[in-house]
C-alpha cells in the first residue's frame, strides 16, 4: 500500500461567468503531487495555469463556479473553512508581481511577524527573531533594516524574497508559485529561481510551479505538465521557437525605384526616450538613430519587440517628439505634430479606422485634405478602394462591418489618399492571417509602385522585409546595428541570429558598447566597451560589427 | 440612443425615472384646463390657509390660491430652468473640455487653471455672487446655473479628448491637418457625445434643486411666475399654521429630482464599458 | 518632498489670489457700483453720494482692485459692510466659528455614519438590506435639503417639541452655567447637523463600499488570505485601512459642496455662520460682505484641501517618498 500522495485533484473544473456565457478556465483537470517533488505547469498565457494555481488554494474570486475533488494528504477537502485552514500552514503561495501581493501600507516586517503569530497556536513564539531568521533564510543582507521598510522601498528582487519569506512562514509541505520571476529582471529571475530551488531541497518542500517560461526550471524540477486550454496536454513542454527560415533572397526592389528630389525619410541622431515615473530613470527606446530613405524608396525596419523600432516610426510620423536629433520627411522637418506627408498604416486594423465613419467617407476625407473637391475626392476614394481590390459595396459600409484584411486595405487606401511622401507601415500584417497579409502585401507593393511614395516598413519578420523592400536596417536595443540591401548577407552576428531563428531577446543589453556584446559568439573586448561605429562594407552595405566586416563569408 | 432605449427597457429604475419626470411634465403642461380654479387669482378671506379638503386638494395659501393647481404650474419654473441650466453648462463644458484636449498643452494650461479657479468656490458662494449682480428672474437663475456648472464637464470632456487624442484613427485624422473645428466635429465629438448626455442628466437633478434653493431665497421666479421654491419660502413663513404649504411643494421637487437621477443611474448602467459591447468584431468573411 | 509641499504651497497661493481677484471681478459686473446697488431705503442720494467717496468707490476700477487687493493680502482687510457699518473682517471672524463648528461636527457625524456603513454594505453586497438602504440614500439625497430641514422642524420642533426651531442659542444662553451652555448649543446643532451630515452619508457609503470591494478583489488581500491569516484581520486590518485611502482624498473634493451645504442649512435654520451673514448681504446687496464671504470661502477650500494632501502623506507611505518604488 503506497502512501497516499500529497496533493491529488481529480477532474478541476473552474468557470467563470460572463455576459455572453463566461469562460471555462480549466476543463476537468488531474493533477497529483508527491511529498518533496518539484513539478512545473506550463503552457501559453490563457491555457489556465493561474486559475489551477488558485484552484489548489481555494482562492478562486466568489463569483467563479469550481468543481471537482481536491485531496490533500488523502483526505477530500471541502471547499470554505476547511481548506481555509490549510492555508499558510500547509500549503503556501508565492505570486508573481511582489509589489501587488504586499500591503502596501504596512511595514514588511509587521506583516511577517503578524503572519508568525497568526499562524503558530503556542505563545512561546519570538515572532521578531523568526521573521528575522526567515528574512535571512531567504538571502536578504541585512533582515532588521529590510524589516522596517515598506514595500515600495525595496528592489523587485528582495519584494519578491520577502514575499517567499512569508509565504514560507508557517512551513508549509507545499510551495505554489504563479510565475515568480516573470515579473523581475533576468538576473534576478535566475537568482530567485536558485533560492527556490535550495528551500526546496532543504525543507523538503513540494513545489509547484506556474510558469510560461520552461527554462527557468531546468535542473529544478521532476515533472512538466503542459496546460492548454484548460486541459492537460499530452507530452512535454517544447521550447518554442522564434523567427523563419530565410527566403530566398529577394530580387532588388519590387517597388518604384528612386526618384529625384528631397529622401523621403531622413533622421539624424534620433534619440526617443519616455520620462521615468516616481524616480525610475527615463526608457530609452531609440539611441542615436541615422537613418535615411531615398524618394520612392523602401526600407524595412527590423528587430524583435523591444528593440525600439515603434517608438521610431511614431517619431518619424509625428505621433512623438525626439529628444534630441532630426527627422525630415520630404525634405520638410517633423516636429511633435501628425503631418500628412508621413501617413502611417497602423498595426492594429480595429482602431485605426473611425468606427463612426463609412469607408468611402473616410478615404474621401483624406482626399480632400490632399487637396481636392468634394466630388473629385468621392471619385478618388472610389478609385482607390477598388484598386485596393475591394468591392463597389465597401465604401457605404462601416469598418466593423469588414473583416481586418479588409481594414487594413481600406487603411492603405486612405493613407494614399493623403498623397504622402512616406508611407510608415507599422506591422501591417501582424494581426492577419496569411492569405490577408500577402493581399495586403500586395496591394501596398502596387500602390506604391503607382504613387511612387516611400516605404518605412517595420516588422519582425526578416523575411517579409526583404521580400518587400530594397533595403533592410537591423535594430536592437535602441541601436541600429546594420543596414543592407535586400538580397545582401548579413554580416553583423546579431543579424544572422534573426534570420535563422535565434532565441527572443528577453535578454537585457549592455548599456556600453555594443548591445549585443553579452550574447554574440564573436564577442572582443572591444565590443564591449565602446559603441563601434556604422562602417560601410560594400556601397550600400553598413555594419556595426568590426568582427566580421573584415571577412563577412567566414562565419 | 440605443443606449436610452435599452436604460427604459431593461431598467426598473430607469422605468420609473421616466414616469417620475413625466408627471410633472403632463402636469405643467396641462395645468391650465386642469387646475382647479385660477392658481394666479387671489381668493378671498375665507378662503386662505385652508386645510387639505376636497374642493383644494392640497389646501389653500395665504392668499387663498389653489395650492395644487400652484403646484402644476411651478412645475414649468422648475424643468425649464432645470434643463435650460445644464443645456447650458453642459455647451460650456464641452467646448473648454475639447480646446482644452486638443489644444495646445499652453492652452490646455490655461484653461484647466480657469477650471481649477472656479472650482476651489463652493457653488453656493459663486452663485450667490453672481446673483447678487443682476434683478432677480428665472432667466437669471438658468444662467448662474450654466456659468456655475461647467467644469465637472469640461474635465470630463477634456480626459476623454485627450483618450481619444492617441487612439489610431484620430491620429490618422490629426495627420490630414485638418482645421482643428473639423477634427473635432467629425472625429472626437460622436464619441464624446454619450459620455455628454450621460453627464447632462445627471446633473439635472442637482439643477432642480439648486433652482428651488434660489427661488426660495427670492432671486428665481418673482410673482406673478409660480415656482416651488417661493411657494416653499411662502410656507416657512406659515410653518406653524399651514404645514401643507411648505410640505407639498417639497415633495414635487424631491419627486421630480429623484425622477431624473434614477433616469440617469439607468443610462449610466447602459453606457458603463464594464457591460461590454464597445469593441467591434469581424464578421465579414473573405479578405 | 519638502520641495513638492512647497510647490503645492506656491500654487495654492497662487489660486487665492486668482479667486479674490475673480471674485472681485465679478461683482464689479453689476452696472453701476455698490452703492449704488445697496438696498437701504434710508439712503437718499446725497448719502449714497458721500457713501461713494468714503469707500474709495469714486475712484478708477484698477485702483480699486489694487487697492482692495493689497488691502486683503498685506493687512487681511477686506472692507467695511455698507449696511451694518462694521468692518467686513470682524463680521467674518465672528462668523466663521460658528460655520466651523457646524461644518465640522457634521462632518464628522456624515464619515462615523457613512464609513461603518459602507463597509457593512460592502460585506452585505447584493443583499435585500443593501439594496433597500441604496434605494432610501437616493431618495434623500434628492430631497432640497431647505426643505429637509423645514419639515424636521416641523415635527421635532413645532410637532414634538424636542429641539428648538433656529438660531445657535436659547435666548437666555449667557445667563446659563457652562453645562447648561454646551447642552443648549448642542440641542441647536442636532437638526442641523443632521440635514449637513446624514444626508449625504448614503452617497459617502457608496464610495467606501466600491473602495472596500475593490481592495478586498486586489492581490494582496488574496496573498494575505494564502497565509493563514484570519478574515477579520484580512478585512479589517489590511482591506479597510487601504480601502480608506481614497475616502481620505474624498474630503478634499467634499469641502466645497459641504461648505456650499453649510450656506442652505445656515439658512433654513438661522445659524448665524457665514453663510447666513452671506445670504443677507445679498438680499440687501452689501458687496463688501459677498465679497469677503466668498472669497473667504475659497480660501478655506484651498486650505482645507492642502490639509486634506498634508494628511494623506501622513496616511500612505507612498506618497511620502513620492511615487512607485525602484525595481
Amino acid at each position: 500500500m503506497s502512501a497516499p500522495r500529497l496533493l491529488s485533484c481529480e477532474s478541476l473544473r473552474v468557470a467563470y461567468p460572463g455576459p455572453d456565457g463566461g469562460r471555462e478556465a480549466l476543463r476537468g483537470v488531474d493533477l497529483a503531487l508527491d511529498a518533496g517533488e518539484v513539478v512545473a505547469v506550463v503552457g501559453p498565457s490563457g491555457a489556465g495555469k493561474s486559475s489551477l494555481a488558485l484552484a489548489v488554494l481555494g482562492l478562486l474570486p466568489s463569483r467563479s463556479r469550481v468543481s471537482g475533488v481536491l485531496r490533500w494528504r488523502g483526505e477530500p477537502v471541502a471547499p470554505g473553512p476547511a481548506h481555509r485552514r490549510l492555508l499558510g500552514r500547509d500549503i503556501g503561495m508565492l505570486f508573481q508581481d511582489p509589489l501587488a501581493s504586499l500591503d502596501p501600507v504596512v511595514r514588511v516586517g509587521d506583516q511577517l511577524v503578524e503572519t508568525l503569530r497568526a499562524l503558530r497556536r503556542d505563545g512561546s513564539l519570538d515572532a521578531h527573531r523568526r521573521s528575522r531568521e526567515l528574512l535571512a533564510e531567504v538571502l536578504l543582507p541585512d533582515p532588521a533594516a529590510v524589516a522596517r521598510r515598506y514595500a515600495h522601498q525595496l528592489s523587485g528582487g528582495e519584494r519578491q524574497r520577502v514575499a517567499l519569506a512569508l509565504a514560507l512562514a508557517g512551513d508549509p509541505a507545499l510551495l505554489v508559485a504563479d510565475e515568480p520571476t516573470t515579473a523581475l529582471d533576468a538576473a534576478v529571475g535566475a537568482a530567485v529561481a536558485g533560492l527556490l530551488g535550495d528551500l526546496v531541497r532543504r525543507r523538503g518542500m513540494s513545489l509547484l510551479l506556474v510558469t510560461h517560461d520552461p527554462r527557468l526550471t531546468a535542473g529544478l524540477v521532476d515533472r512538466v505538465l503542459r496546460l492548454e486550454s484548460g486541459r492537460i496536454a499530452a507530452g512535454a513542454a517544447t521550447v518554442a521557437v522564434v523567427g523563419e527560415v530565410d527566403g530566398p533572397a529577394g530580387e532588388a526592389g519590387p517597388c518604384a525605384d528612386a526618384g529625384v528630389g528631397a529622401p523621403a525619410l531622413s533622421c539624424r541622431g534620433v534619440e526617443v526616450r519616455y520620462p521615468g515615473h516616481g524616480g525610475r530613470p527615463d526608457v530609452v527606446a531609440v539611441r542615436g538613430v541615422d537613418l535615411t530613405i531615398g524618394a520612392g524608396s523602401s526600407l524595412a525596419l527590423v528587430g524583435e519587440s523591444g528593440c525600439g523600432k515603434t517608438s521610431l516610426a511614431r517619431a518619424v510620423c509625428g505621433h512623438l517628439r525626439p529628444a534630441a536629433g532630426e527627422i525630415e520627411v520630404g525634405g520638410r522637418p517633423v516636429g511633435g505634430r501628425p503631418r500628412r506627408a508621413a501617413q502611417m498604416i497602423f498595426q492594429d486594423p480595429y482602431s485605426s479606422l473611425d468606427p463612426r465613419q463609412t469607408c468611402g467617407d473616410a478615404v474621401a476625407e483624406a482626399a480632400r485634405a490632399a487637396g481636392g473637391t468634394a466630388a473629385a475626392s468621392r471619385l478618388a476614394a472610389a478609385d482607390l478602394l477598388a484598386a485596393a481590390g475591394l468591392g463597389p459595396g465597401i465604401a457605404a459600409q462601416r469598418p466593423h462591418a469588414l473583416s481586418g484584411g479588409q481594414r487594413q486595405r481600406v487603411a492603405v487606401a486612405r493613407a494614399l489618399a493623403a498623397r504622402p511622401v512616406l508611407l510608415v507601415a507599422d506591422e501591417p500584417t501582424g494581426s492577419l492571417d496569411p492569405d490577408a497579409a500577402s493581399l495586403l502585401i500586395e496591394v501596398l507593393r502596387r500602390f506604391r509602385g503607382d504613387t511612387g511614395c516611400g516605404l518605412l516598413l517595420i516588422t519582425h519578420d526578416v523575411a517579409l522585409a526583404r521580400r518587400t523592400c530594397r533595403e533592410v536596417a537591423v535594430m536592437f536595443a535602441g541601436h541600429v546595428l546594420e543596414v543592407l540591401p535586400a538580397g545582401a548577407v548579413p554580416s553583423h552576428p546579431y543579424t544572422r541570429r534573426l534570420s535563422t531563428g535565434g532565441e527572443g531577446a528577453l535578454i537585457p543589453p549592455d548599456l556600453a558598447g555594443c548591445p549585443y556584446a553579452s550574447r554574440c559568439p564573436l564577442v572582443e573586448d572591444a565590443c564591449r566597451s565602446a559603441l563601434p561605429d556604422l562602417r560601410s562594407l560594400v556601397p550600400g552595405h553598413v555594419s556595426r560589427c568590426p568582427v566580421t566586416a573584415g571577412n563577412p563569408e567566414t562565419h | 440612443m440605443s443606449a436610452v432605449g435599452r436604460a427604459l427597457r431593461h431598467d426598473a429604475g430607469g422605468r420609473a425615472g421616466l414616469i417620475l419626470i413625466l408627471l410633472p411634465l403632463l402636469a405643467a403642461a396641462l395645468a391650465g384646463p386642469l387646475a382647479p380654479g385660477d392658481p394666479l387669482q387671489v381668493g378671498t378671506a375665507a378662503e386662505r390657509l385652508l386645510a387639505p379638503s376636497p374642493s383644494h386638494p392640497l389646501g389653500t395659501d395665504a392668499l387663498g390660491r389653489d395650492v395644487l393647481g400652484r403646484l402644476m404650474l411651478g412645475g414649468r419654473a422648475s424643468l425649464a430652468v432645470g434643463w435650460s441650466g445644464v443645456l447650458g453648462a453642459v455647451l460650456l463644458g464641452t467646448l473648454v473640455g475639447l480646446a482644452a484636449g486638443l489644444g495646445h498643452s499652453r492652452l490646455d494650461r490655461a484653461l484647466m487653471g480657469l477650471t481649477d479657479l472656479f472650482l476651489a468656490f463652493p457653488r453656493v458662494f459663486l452663485v450667490l455672487l453672481l446673483a447678487a449682480v443682476a434683478a432677480p428672474s428665472l432667466a437669471l437663475v438658468a444662467t448662474v446655473i450654466a456659468a456655475t456648472g461647467w467644469m465637472g464637464v469640461a474635465r470630463l470632456v477634456r480626459a476623454e479628448t485627450l483618450a481619444l487624442r492617441d487612439r489610431p484613427f484620430v491620429v490618422a485624422a490629426r495627420s490630414l491637418e485638418l482645421p482643428a473645428w473639423r477634427l473635432a466635429a467629425r472625429h472626437v465629438l460622436p464619441h464624446v457625445l454619450p459620455l455628454v448626455v450621460l453627464a447632462a442628466a445627471l446633473r439635472v437633478g442637482g439643477a432642480i434643486l439648486l433652482e428651488s434653493f434660489l427661488s426660495y431665497l427670492g432671486l428665481g421666479a418673482q410673482d406673478p411666475t409660480v415656482s416651488w421654491g417661493a411657494m416653499i419660502e411662502h410656507g416657512h413663513r406659515h410653518l406653524a399654521d399651514a404645514w401643507w404649504l411648505a410640505a407639498f411643494p417639497g415633495l414635487a421637487i424631491a419627486l421630480t429630482a429623484v425622477g431624473h437621477n434614477l433616469l440617469g443611474d439607468a443610462l449610466r448602467d447602459a453606457l458603463d464599458p464594464r457591460a461590454g459591447g464597445r469593441h467591434d468584431s469581424p464578421e465579414a468573411g473573405g479578405s | 518632498m519638502i520641495r513638492d509641499l512647497l510647490t503645492r504651497l506656491a500654487t495654492a497661493l497662487l489660486l487665492v489670489l486668482a479667486a479674490l481677484s475673480l471674485v472681485f471681478l465679478m461683482a464689479r459686473l453689476a452696472p453701476g457700483d455698490p452703492v449704488e446697488m445697496l438696498r437701504d431705503p434710508d439712503l437718499d442720494a446725497a448719502g449714497r453720494a458721500l457713501l461713494r467717496q468714503q469707500y474709495g468707490l469714486d475712484r478708477p476700477l484698477a485702483e480699486q482692485y489694487v487697492r482692495w487687493l493689497g488691502g486683503v493680502v498685506l493687512h487681511g482687510d477686506l472692507g467695511r459692510s455698507l449696511r451694518l457699518h462694521r468692518e467686513v473682517s470682524d463680521i467674518l471672524a465672528e462668523a466663521v466659528p460658528r460655520t466651523l463648528l457646524l461644518t465640522v461636527t457634521a462632518y464628522l457625524v456624515h464619515l462615523a455614519t457613512a464609513i461603518p456603513l459602507g463597509v457593512w454594505m460592502a460585506r452585505r453586497r447584493g443583499s435585500a438590506a443593501e439594496r433597500a438602504v441604496g434605494a432610501l440614500g437616493l431618495a434623500v439625497n434628492s430631497l432640497p435639503a431647505f426643505w429637509l430641514g423645514l419639515m424636521l422642524v416641523l415635527v421635532f420642533a413645532r410637532g414634538l417639541g424636542w429641539l428648538p426651531a433656529s438660531g445657535m442659542h436659547a435666548p437666555d444662553h449667557a445667563a446659563l452655567s457652562w453645562s447648561a451652555r454646551l447642552l443648549d448649543t448642542l440641542r441647536h446643532l442636532v437638526l442641523p447637523v443632521a440635514v449637513l451630515g446624514l444626508a449625504t452619508a448614503v452617497g459617502t457609503a457608496r464610495y467606501v463600499r466600491q473602495a472596500v470591494l475593490e481592495v478586498l478583489e486586489s492581490e494582496f488581500v488574496t496573498a494575505a488570505r494564502a497565509r493563514g491569516l484570519s478574515e477579520r484581520a484580512v478585512v479589517w486590518r489590511h482591506a479597510v485601512r487601504n480601502a480608506l485611502l481614497p475616502v481620505v482624498t474624498l474630503v478634499g473634493l467634499n469641502l466645497p459642496a459641504l461648505l456650499g451645504g453649510a450656506v442652505v442649512t445656515e439658512t433654513v435654520f438661522a445659524w448665524p455662520g457665514m453663510g447666513r451673514v452671506a445670504v443677507e448681504a445679498l438680499w440687501a446687496r452689501d458687496y463688501p460682505v459677498i465679497l469677503g464671504a466668498t472669497g473667504l470661502s475659497a480660501v478655506m477650500v484651498v486650505a482645507g484641501n492642502l490639509l486634506a494632501d498634508l494628511f494623506y502623506r501622513v496616511v500612505d507611505p507612498r506618497a511620502r517618498s513620492g511615487g512607485e518604488g525602484r525595481t
